[in-house]
């Protein structure tokens, strides 16, 4: 069991990985073959977490039904829902022609689009009250937080009188000196983590993508 | 202790703020007024690009979110298919995000059905007729090749080469076919068609001279300026006619003395030239003209006189009109009612449609296709029973001219005429009106024995159906794998998308010539979060090649700024204001320079998708700001009460 849950990964993990890495620095065409089959077969695999997905979301909601735990009634309109749209989507082909009844899209339209914006939207209402809440000059730091926030919320109000005192330049300041320095430092943190991160991965030190146990 | 009016405002019920902003958002939508919207150079420079590159480009559009985040994005989309259509470029979608694919299909739907597409004409069927042509067995055979300039300039030398030798064909069906086709192609016939203009077969001569007219180059006005002072008379003819068609100042003075030539069908020619270029110099030459004794002639001079819609010319005209019969009395009365629109000319050419003389009824079809008049449909229509074909076709003619929908029911009839000029003449007709009631009659028509119709009825078809998926656009689906997917396509996007649809994408014409992602022209990833705009840039624009704008909501703007400073993206649309913003310059361009488009547009879109949401937003940001302000202001108070 441990050659098959630990060892072989790990020997996939780092032949793959150390052949990608060397792969990127030779421009041969044999080169370039492997990572035209490599990222396809990065998107098959991708294509499985799908199916585990669902799989994992049926698992856990037919688990709630059947255990009968609190709030089990919206686990059935998640099961239906998931049933009924995969059944429509099965029954009418989908189609872009016109006359052919889309039922997906109809689902999409219908459904999805107003739920999706409706939980979004929400958002609006939160923000203002957390805003209200919460957005306190207690201390300098959170002081120039709040100033900033502002200006960046004023841009977009077409008033003549923020365009005069220069609220797009003051705003055009703050997104291209200060934000974009601290957002170029975070993303070569990021970056330099990934490096590290995919080094550890490659030569076995990090194994936490195995999971846990035997 | 009882609470201070601060304290209480501290604890306000937070039902009364989202009340606020229910009110913040809800009025501006309830009271329209048009947003003021400051287009910032970020937004214009994708804009720009799109613009820039030649029509039929490949473009990527990587739709990355999902209906959470439409109204910020949605816009963006829909404004950038509208661009990428209106510009006739080739549209490639992909989407990382499943939620993406409902949006995408109805901004294709929605933008398609705009530019007048039938959905009840697929690719196949377009594929059908397009076959019937030489163009696709081409494609066929260069089909999964590489694209190499220098082969791409020999296929088309090789086809001028063809078409040039059609120009010899014995059949009069064909060489207008070739005529037709050269003209159609440009620049790359100007210079073999000079060549035959050095040669010594007078009739390939001419009509090189025809096509040269028609493509309207000014490079070629002095050689047929040569030719119309020349001493052959087969060939000045044409000449002086293309000149006409090319309009170019040089060739006034020229024509001026053509029309003092002995040969009076010249004159005739010199006089229609002189016409279209509009030069008042030429309005005392044509007066006089009237006087000749030429009937050719003097109604040549007539038509050129009503063209150039000249008050000096009434009187003559008139007298001609009142006191001459056959076709000097037409284009006398056809020049009335262009100067100075003569009801009774008019009824005169109405009635003269009916006249036993088949030339006068011919030219008075003609006539009545110039004046443009919605009134002279249904005589014209009347006509296309006549007995002889040439006054069918005038008619036919005049009906396209006039583009009325009303004449697209005979029209489609006339496609069945037994005559093949009548069919070839109908073709353009539907052409010009543009209407899809003739698709079905149209494709029967792409079985035609003459060369001539078919090819006509293919540019009707082709404008006709508008936007064709597969080959106009091509929505690529939804791929699971974010970065692994964008490795993929950038290094084998027909392997990474092998079939949409069932249909194999190494087929479609949309996809001709990009193999990889380094083929597209420009890419916009319109993105909600990862994967999106950082993944397109690393492994996607960076890594192969090519160069790409962004779009992405509001609260990602600031994370993205690092990849426009440095250049990595050309341009960011940042949230809903982006959004407008891009909106706006595509509104403004279209009512710029197509008003009776952008009506179609406002019909059909309203004020648009983002901009009159603009004033939601503006207001729901400034009732934010006030709570945040009134919140400081009660913690400040409360505190220092708290502190004394």
């Amino acid at each position: 069991m441990v050659l098959l849950k630990r060892q072989i990964p790990l020997v996939i993990a780092f032949g793959v990985g150390l052949a990608m890495l060397v792969q990127y620095y030779i421009p041969h065409s044999a080169s370039q073959q492997l990572l035209t089959d490599v990222s396809k077969w990065g998107t098959i695999i991708a294509g499985f977490a799908l199916v585990i997905g669902l799989s994992s979301l049926l698992h856990s909601h037919v688990g709630k039904i059947r255990r009968q735990v609190p709030g089990w009634g919206f686990s059935v309109v998640v099961v239906v829902a998931l049933a009924a749209t995969v059944t429509i989507g099965i029954i009418s082909r989908s189609s872009t022609k016109e006359g052919h009844w889309d039922g997906i899209q109809w689902i999409f339209d219908n459904m999805y689009i107003p739920l999706t914006m409706t939980m979004f939207s929400i958002l609006a209402f939160f923000i203002a009250s957390a805003a209200y809440r919460a957005f306190r000059a207690r201390t300098v730091e959170a002081t120039v937080l709040l100033i900033a926030a502002m200006i960046i919320m004023l841009e977009v109000i077409p008033a003549t009188f923020f365009n005069w005192i220069g609220i797009p330049q003051i705003t055009g300041w703050i997104l291209g000196c200060p934000n974009m320095a601290a957002m170029r430092g975070i993303k070569m943190g990021v970056a330099l983590a990934i490096v590290a991160t995919s080094l550890r991965i490659i030569f076995g030190i990090e194994r936490t993508y195995l999971g846990g146990g035997d | 202790m009882e609470k201070s009016f601060w304290e209480k405002m501290q604890a306000i019920d937070r039902r009364i703020i989202f009340l606020f902003m229910a009110a913040a958002v809800i009025i501006p939508l309830l009271i329209p007024v048009e947003p003021s919207v400051n287009v910032t150079d970020r937004v214009r420079s994708i804009y720009d690009e799109i613009e820039s590159l030649p029509e039929g480009s490949p473009v990527l559009i990587a739709a990355d979110f999902d209906p959470s985040s439409a109204p910020e994005l949605y816009p963006m989309l829909d404004s950038a298919i509208y661009q990428c259509f209106r510009k006739n470029h080739r549209i490639v979608l992909t989407a990382l995000w499943p939620g993406a694919k409902g949006l995408v299909v109805k901004a294709l739907k929605d933008n398609a059905a705009l530019f007048g597409k039938d959905f009840s004409l697929d690719y196949e069927k377009w594929k059908a007729w397009h076959e019937t042509g030489e163009e696709s067995a081409q494609q066929e055979k260069t089909k999964g090749e590489k694209p190499d300039p220098k082969k791409k300039a020999e296929e088309l030398k090789k086809k001028v080469a063809q078409l040039v030798e059609k120009l010899k064909d014995k059949d009069e069906d064909v060489r207008l076919y070739a005529v037709e086709a050269l003209a159609s192609m440009g620049a790359p016939a100007i210079e073999p068609l000079t060549d035959i203009l050095k040669g010594k077969n007078v009739a390939l001569q001419a009509l090189a001279i025809q096509v040269l007219g028609r493509i309207g180059d000014a490079a070629v006005v002095e050689p047929l300026i040569k030719i119309l002072q020349g001493d052959n008379k087969e060939l000045r003819l044409p000449a002086a006619e293309a000149l006409g068609a090319i309009k170019d100042a040089k060739a006034i003075e020229p024509l001026l003395e053509a029309m003092k030539d002995a040969d009076k069908k010249l004159c005739a020619s010199a006089a229609q030239a002189l016409s279209t270029l509009g030069d008042t110099k030429a309005v005392e030459p044509l007066i006089k003209a009237l006087q000749e004794k030429e009937e050719v002639f003097r109604s040549a001079a007539a038509k050129a006189l009503g063209d150039m819609a000249d008050q000096s010319s009434v009187s003559a005209l008139e007298k001609i009109f009142k006191e001459e019969k056959g076709n000097p009395q037409i284009w006398s009365a056809y020049a009335l009612v262009k100067i100075k629109n003569n009801k009774d000319a008019l009824d005169f050419l109405i009635k003269a449609l009916k006249d036993e003389d088949t030339r006068l009824r011919r030219s008075a079809a003609q006539a009545l296709g110039e004046i443009e008049n919605k009134i002279t449909i249904k005589p014209l229509i009347e006509v296309l029973k006549d007995d002889d074909s040439t006054v069918r076709s005038s008619a036919i003619e005049a009906l396209g001219k006039i583009e009325n929908a009303k004449a697209v029911e005979p029209l489609i009839e006339a496609l069945k005429d037994t005559d093949l000029f009548v069919r070839s003449t109908t073709a353009k007709a539907l052409n010009q009106i543009g209407d899809k009631r003739a698709t079905k009659q149209l494709i029967e028509v792409l079985k035609d024995k003459s060369w001539l119709v078919r090819y006509r009825a293919s540019l009707a078809l082709k404008r006709i159906t508008g936007k064709i998926e597969r080959r106009d656009y091509i929505f690529l689906g939804f791929k699971a794998g974010g970065p692994a997917v964008i490795l993929s396509a950038g290094q084998d996007l027909k392997g990474a998308y092998e079939k949409v649809d069932g249909k194999a994408t190494a087929d479609m014409p949309v996809l001709k010539d990009v193999n990889k992602l380094k083929d597209f022209k420009y890419g916009l990833a319109l993105s909600a979060g990862a994967p999106g705009i950082e993944e397109w840039v690393i492994y996607g624009s960076e890594k192969y090649g090519f160069k790409l704008g962004a779009g992405c909501t509001g609260v990602m703007a600031a994370e993205n700024f690092p990849y426009l400073n440095a250049g990595q993206i050309n341009g960011l649309m940042a949230g809903l204001k982006g959004a407008a913003e891009y909106e706006k310059i595509v509104r403004d361009a279209v009512q710029k320079e197509n008003p009776a488009e952008y009506e179609r547009l406002r019909v059909k879109k309203g004020g648009g998708l983002a901009l009159p949401l603009m004033n939601s937003q503006a207001v729901g940001h400034l009732v934010i700001i006030a709570f945040i302000v009134l919140g400081n202001i009660a913690y400040f108070a409360t505190r220092k009460r708290k502190e004394g």
